[in-house]
């Protein structure tokens, strides 16, 4: 009981510090104009009061978690005496065997006291704190430190009335409130989602005011506006209720499940999009693209298209009526979230896909607009072509896109933190640039270029900020240009190589991605996005400063893409609507005008709140938000359905794949040419320690050779040696014939070695195929542009890729297909990872495949299966295998040869039963005394 | 560094070249354009060059090294964060922001009582304490709130808080305190003066001295106390520090208010040299003691020092030495780009640092 009333007082303290900062932080004051519900509760209220109802409902979540617990350990300890009386008694008697339980049960006060009562407790402490605040402001001047210690803030503290009314309203209203999100957890969940919504609705209709009066004053329905808005802004009670009722009817319309739904049908947008894809290919699968039947297949891809396109087009068709009807400043609004959003889908690819936090992407944009500047502006200081703006643009973003590459070379290799700070310093050293007088001769210093003209399309429309309505038009345009490359790219083989980089870049290296060029062309492409940003800002501000560019427009770009959800096209461009929209950019205005000067700190809090507690963002990856045990009940649904489907499915693709078989076909084991691998007096040294010393090993072409030894041989720095994952200190590794010293692990693996990882490591929030796929990376001659353009032979390569996955992957039965294919890899059980490892390294499509203890962790029948599979894998590809293993009924089962390491060194090979009966290795593995005293 | 192969090796291969050649040629034509004035070189890239004179040479010099001294007490902060915890604790700037604002409001506050003058010293370690105790809270509170839920997340995802707390934090100072810049009272005579003999302002002495003995302390207290080596062992490896009975979360508190603590005594030095404080005051130095540690080598406590006496001394000398007889008019307004170029350089050419042997664990594989 102490513990939870120093939580409480905690809380409750906490609480009352923040709303303390809030009060003195000046948004009471300041927001005090907007009204919410006309007569009672503006914005500056809202402010102060959302803190106690945030934190009630935090500490009534916690307490009925416990509570739930709580009550199932009762539960647990209650049942135990009815079938054991020994039990019953002891527990009864002595508490010790169930303390919990026991004590708690009898001091834990009734749900609806600890659940209401606790919050407003500690709402009560919380409302407290203000009160002193506003008695301390009536007796102490601080207002030489703190600029906001005024007679206003006190007005507002005081409801216009007297300190006393402070003094005794606050700890009331701050308990109310509190108590009050406490009762939402006690009534149902439906009724709760329906407060919650209908709260949510409130405070957004008064948000949105000025956007809703300007749109219903373009369509000529101004009753609505009088009927919900009060004259001097604000909801009405009438207005109240009608959004509350709206809410409340759209919400029991919709089964009560309002956001969920909403996140459903966002979700069920890019699964439907995955079944257009299965469908198209299976289309185009079905019937060649020369057969007659070409207008039917036409047909047909409009048929599965028109769930995902009827949504885009009815958003697009919006997009374009939308700004008919709306005045100026909605236009300007709308105008800059567009350009936000082309930063935001940029960055996107940068962050979002490849991983790479570059904290400078300001550079690209202010290079873009003062690029764009100096090619069309007449004012442009030292040169001024003034070129027409389609081909400036070309100029521009070739520009920009060579200052990426500029950038990104020095420090694409270096780690993840590192670069984000130089990024953020490249950043600040481009505006340091612009604005010094070295430069002023070109960039006009601080002073910028002005006068720049607007955008003039073929002689028939200039676009110029003056008119808002004709910039949103341009930068929609490049808008659904950005989500098009975007879309693209993330399904095409760079884009699947970008993934593979942000979950595991050494790994992705080993498995044929050569890492540097594909984060340099991430880098090059977020830059030209950037740029196309840039290049409009100048048209529609008509100048440029070097001010415009401050680092805090990159924070803000990242904030606004972790917001959204990083790495997902809609949730980015929801992210950016949403925080744009309202907050505003760094120096542009959003709906809540009065934000301004608390813009920067909202974003920060925001930041770390993400952070901690929503780092996937507000619309995750779909696949990520389904829980696992769902998923399982439908793989095993599916494994029981589908049996017969599988077996026709899989024999129309073994007729359909292409074969999978590289030209050597499985020879005999005992091939006398030239080995395939070769070590020759291999030295690998950690600092002192010498992991392997003068190595000689062969293997042959098609043998299975088994790598064993005690721990500490050095079997897996073989392995890290023959991969290029450590350096060579000495000797050379031959594979082929030529040395694989000096190479990269991509080049080693597009020569033909792949491996697996002792701690397997897949590319873990990438699905079970997109594994596979990522891994054909370099026997796949996809080119970019063939993928953004969706060329026919791009999406032969994209269905052979597809295709040779699944092939590959039905190789491990039913386990990593079907249902499967579309998980998460961290979904999977640990034997499953294992195989799906294997296959990942198959679909590098190997004349070597170094396993690395595949059996480990996995128990006898598994072990005794996959030993098998890897026999079958030499024998169906024709693949050579080296072993590193422990489990010596596995060894035995597959290995033609074993090698057996020590310290480094090679201490005997030959058949398995050789070299289980040789002194040299059980002295290796139990120590001498056995060894002489066995032989 | 690697043989280079591919384009990007090459590029790579050019950029170190570069920057090595263009410091030298630099440095060249200073020396040159020191010793003869009116060389052609100069005429033709410089016209407008003013000749240094060795008196404001050594000035610019020992500014840039108190200067210097700043960045390295921020500097510590990062190193210890990063070399137990392993990321960048980008906020730590903005620590060192609260102390040197707390400290102003205070000195304020005894200027306004009158002891600041009649009792210089006593009341420059009042505001001290103040700054020091504000900062160590301030960094304290930032890892409870913000980086201990995140404890075993990738460091990406730390930076990014930290970037966000950063933001936080310096914008709670503006809307607490407002924008407008403000000042310290001023200080006594006698450290406006210069000192003896030697020839250089006594303020920048004092500030040598304070940083040179809280670097003292700190070194005493990492490598000869009980607390230090419970951060050593934490920082190499915090799971065998917990199993072996550390308390691995106090000691990365002691190491969040060590750092923190540094970082209020610089905040005090600096009121004391620039006078002048901004809700920004905080971020350019953040950064530039971030430069600092990875040139020391960061995780190094030594070469955090070191690092930060080398980028005050270059960022004060170098556009001088190494942009204008280059050619570059207005030098000194691209002194903030020093500190990047010395960033980017030590990452390009020696990214271990000029100190540091020891990488991170999972970069030694």
């Amino acid at each position: 009981m102490a513990d939870t009333l120093k939580q409480l007082i905690q809380a409750g303290v906490i609480a009352a510090c923040a709303q303390i900062f809030v009060a003195l932080s000046n948004m009471p004051v300041a927001f005090d104009d907007r009204t919410i519900v006309e007569p009672w509760l503006s914005m500056g209220y809202l402010s102060l009061l959302i803190v106690p109802l945030f934190s009630g409902s935090l500490q009534s979540r916690k307490i009925k978690l416990v509570n739930q617990q709580l009550s199932s350990i009762a539960r647990i300890t209650s049942t135990a005496p009815d079938t054991d009386t020994d039990t019953k008694r002891t527990a009864h008697s002595s508490p010790t065997h169930a303390p919990h339980a026991t004590t708690e049960s009898k001091a834990r006060p009734h749900p609806v006291f600890s659940l209401v009562g606790f919050p407003a407790f500690s709402g009560f402490l919380a409302g407290a704190g203000l009160s002193l605040l506003a008695v301390s402001i009536v007796n102490f001047d601080l207002r030489d430190p703190l600029l906001n210690w005024s007679p206003q803030l006190l007005e507002v503290l005081n409801f216009e009335r007297s300190v006393i009314t402070a003094v005794f309203a606050w700890p009331i209203i701050c308990s109310a409130l509190a108590a009050a999100s406490g009762v939402l957890q006690l009534v149902n969940k439906k009724i709760r989602r329906m407060v919650v919504a209908a709260t949510v609705a409130v405070v957004g209709a008064a948000v949105l005011e000025s956007l809703v009066v300007d749109i219903a004053q373009g369509l000529h329905i101004k009753p609505l506006i009088s009927k919900l808005y009060a004259p001097r802004g604000g909801l009405h009670s009438a207005g109240l209720l009608i959004v509350v009722g709206a809410t409340m009817i759209l919400a029991l319309n919709s089964q009560f499940h309002v956001l969920r739904l909403l996140r459903a049908r966002l979700g069920r947008l890019i699964t439907t999009r995955r079944d257009y894809e299965r469908r198209s290919d299976s289309i185009s699968r079905h019937s060649s693209p020369s057969s007659p039947r070409r207008g039917l297949r036409l047909l047909g891809l409009v048929a599965s298209l028109s769930a995902n396109t009827k949504r885009l087009a009815v958003a697009l068709l919006i997009l374009l009526v939308l700004p008919m009807s709306t005045g100026k400043l909605t236009n300007e609004l709308l105008a800059n979230i567009g350009l936000f959003v082309l930063l935001a889908l940029g960055l996107n690819i940068v962050v979002g896909l490849a991983g790479i936090l570059d904290l400078g992407y300001v550079a690209f944009f202010a290079v873009g607009s003062y690029s764009m500047a100096v090619l069309t502006a007449a004012s442009s200081p030292k040169v001024s072509p003034e070129l027409p703006w389609l081909v400036a643009l070309i100029v521009v973003v070739a520009v920009t896109a060579l200052l990426g590459l500029c950038i990104g070379t020095p420090v694409i290799r270096m780690r993840g933190d590192y670069l984000a700070i130089v990024t953020l310093g490249f950043g600040e050293v481009i505006r340091l640039l612009f604005l010094s007088d070295w430069l002023s001769d070109w960039f006009g210093g601080a002073q910028g270029i002005t006068n720049v003209d607007g955008v003039e399309l073929f002689g028939i429309t200039t676009i110029t900020g003056t008119d808002p309505r004709s910039v949103f038009y341009l930068v929609l345009v490049f808008c659904v240009l950005a989500v098009y490359v975007s879309w693209r790219l993330e399904r095409s083989r760079v884009g699947r190589a970008w993934m593979a980089v942000r979950e595991d870049e050494t790994v992705a290296q080993i498995m044929g991605i050569n890492t540097v060029n594909v984060k340099l062309l991430a880098f090059v492409v977020g830059a030209a996005l950037g740029s196309f940003s840039g290049a409009i800002f100048v048209a529609k501000v008509g100048s440029v400063f070097p001010s415009s560019f401050h680092i805090i427009v990159s924070i803000v770009i990242l904030v606004v893409v972790i917001f959204g959800g990083m790495g997902n096209i809609v949730g980015v461009i929801a992210g950016t609507v949403v925080l744009i929209g309202v907050l505003g950019g760094p120096r542009q205005p959003g709906l809540l005008q009065e934000f301004s000067e608390f813009k920067m700190l909202i974003y920060g809090a925001l930041l770390v709140w993400l952070m901690i507690a929503r780092p996937q963002g507000l619309i995750p990856k779909a696949h990520k938000t389904r829980r696992l045990q769902e998923e399982d009940v439908e793989q095993d649904a599916w494994l029981k359905a589908s049996d017969s489907e599988m077996e026709s499915l899989s024999q129309a693709t073994t007729a359909a794949a292409p074969p999978l078989t590289r030209t050597t076909p499985a020879k005999t084991p005992a091939s006398t040419e030239l080995p395939l691998l070769e070590t020759r007096a291999l030295n690998v040294s950690f600092g002192g320690l010498r992991a392997l010393k003068g190595l000689h090993i062969t293997v042959r072409e098609g043998e299975i050779v088994s790598v064993i030894g005690p721990n500490g041989a050095g079997k897996t720095t073989l392995f890290n040696a023959i991969t290029a994952a450590v350096p060579v200190s000495g000797g050379d590794i031959l594979f082929d014939g030529c040395s694989l010293l000096g190479l990269d692990p991509n080049d080693i693996t597009t020569l033909g070695i792949a491996r697996t990882f002792q701690n397997v490591r897949l590319f873990g929030s990438m699905t079970i195929r997109e594994n596979v796929m990522a891994a054909q990376h370099c026997r796949n001659p996809q080119s970019i542009l063939g993928s953004l353009l969706c060329t026919p032979t791009f999406r032969r390569q994209e269905a052979e890729i597809r295709q040779r996955a699944e092939q590959i992957l039905r190789f491990f039965g039913s386990r990593l297909v079907g249902f499967r294919l579309d998980q998460p890899a961290e979904s999977l059980s640990y034997a499953n990872r294992r195989r799906l490892e294997i296959a990942r390294a198959l679909a590098t499509q190997p004349k070597l495949l170094l396993l690395d203890e595949p059996v480990a962790g996995m128990n006898p029948a598994e072990s005794a299966e996959l030993a098998a599979l890897i026999v079958e894998i030499r024998e169906k590809w024709g693949v050579t295998i080296v072993v590193v293993e422990h489990d010596m009924m596995a060894v035995g089962a597959v290995s033609d040869r074993v090698i057996v390491l020590d310290h480094g060194g090679k201490i005997a090979q030959g058949s398995y039963s050789d070299v289980i009966s040789d002194p040299h290795v059980i002295e290796a593995y139990l120590g001498e005394d056995y060894a002489i005293t066995n032989s | 560094m690697r043989t280079p192969r591919t384009g990007v090796d090459w590029f790579l291969t050019f950029l170190r070249l570069l920057l090595l050649g263009a410091a030298t040629l630099g440095v060249l034509l200073f020396i040159v354009q020191q010793v003869y004035p009116d060389n052609l070189i100069t005429r033709w890239v410089n016209p407008v060059s003013a000749n240094l004179t060795a008196s404001q040479f050594k000035g610019l010099l020992v500014s840039g090294l108190t200067q210097g001294a700043m960045y390295g007490l921020i500097a510590l902060g990062y190193s210890m964060v990063y070399g137990v915890l392993g990321f960048i604790n980008f906020a730590h700037g903005e620590v060192f922001m609260a102390g040197a604002m707390t400290g102003m409001i205070a000195s304020n506050k005894l200027d306004d009582a009158g002891i600041w003058e009649s009792n210089f010293l006593g009341s420059l370690a009042f505001v001290l304490a103040v700054a020091v105790a504000t900062s160590t809270l301030a960094a304290i509170a930032m890892e409870k709130v913000a980086y201990r839920p995140l404890r075993n997340s990738p460091r990406l995802v730390l930076l990014i808080t930290s970037v966000g707390m950063s933001f936080f934090i310096q914008n709670a100072s503006l809307v607490l305190l407002g924008a407008k810049s403000k000042s310290y009272p001023r200080a006594a005579e006698w450290l406006n003066g210069n000192v003896g003999v030697i020839d250089v302002r006594g303020s920048r002495l004092l500030v040598i001295a304070v940083a040179g003995l809280s670097a003292v302390a700190l070194w005493w207290l990492v490598e000869r106390t009980k607390t230090g080596m419970a951060m050593r062992a934490v920082a190499e490896d915090a799971e065998i520090a917990a199993l072996m009975g550390i308390k691995v979360n106090r000691t990365i508190v002691t190491v969040f208010a060590v750092g923190g603590a540094m970082a209020g005594v610089a905040g005090i030095l600096w009121g004391l040299m620039f006078r002048s404080v901004t809700h920004s005051t905080g971020f350019l130095p953040g950064i530039k003691a971030f430069s600092a540690a990875v040139l020391g080598g960061i995780g190094h406590l030594g070469g955090a020092m070191t690092g930060g006496l080398i980028i005050g001394a270059a960022e004060s000398v170098g556009p001088i030495v190494f942009f204008e007889p280059l050619g570059v008019q207005g030098a000194t307004q691209l002194k903030d780009a020093v500190a990047f170029l010395v960033l980017v350089g030590v990452l390009l050419i020696r990214p271990s640092g000029l100190f540091g042997e020891r990488l991170p664990a999972e970069d030694r594989v």
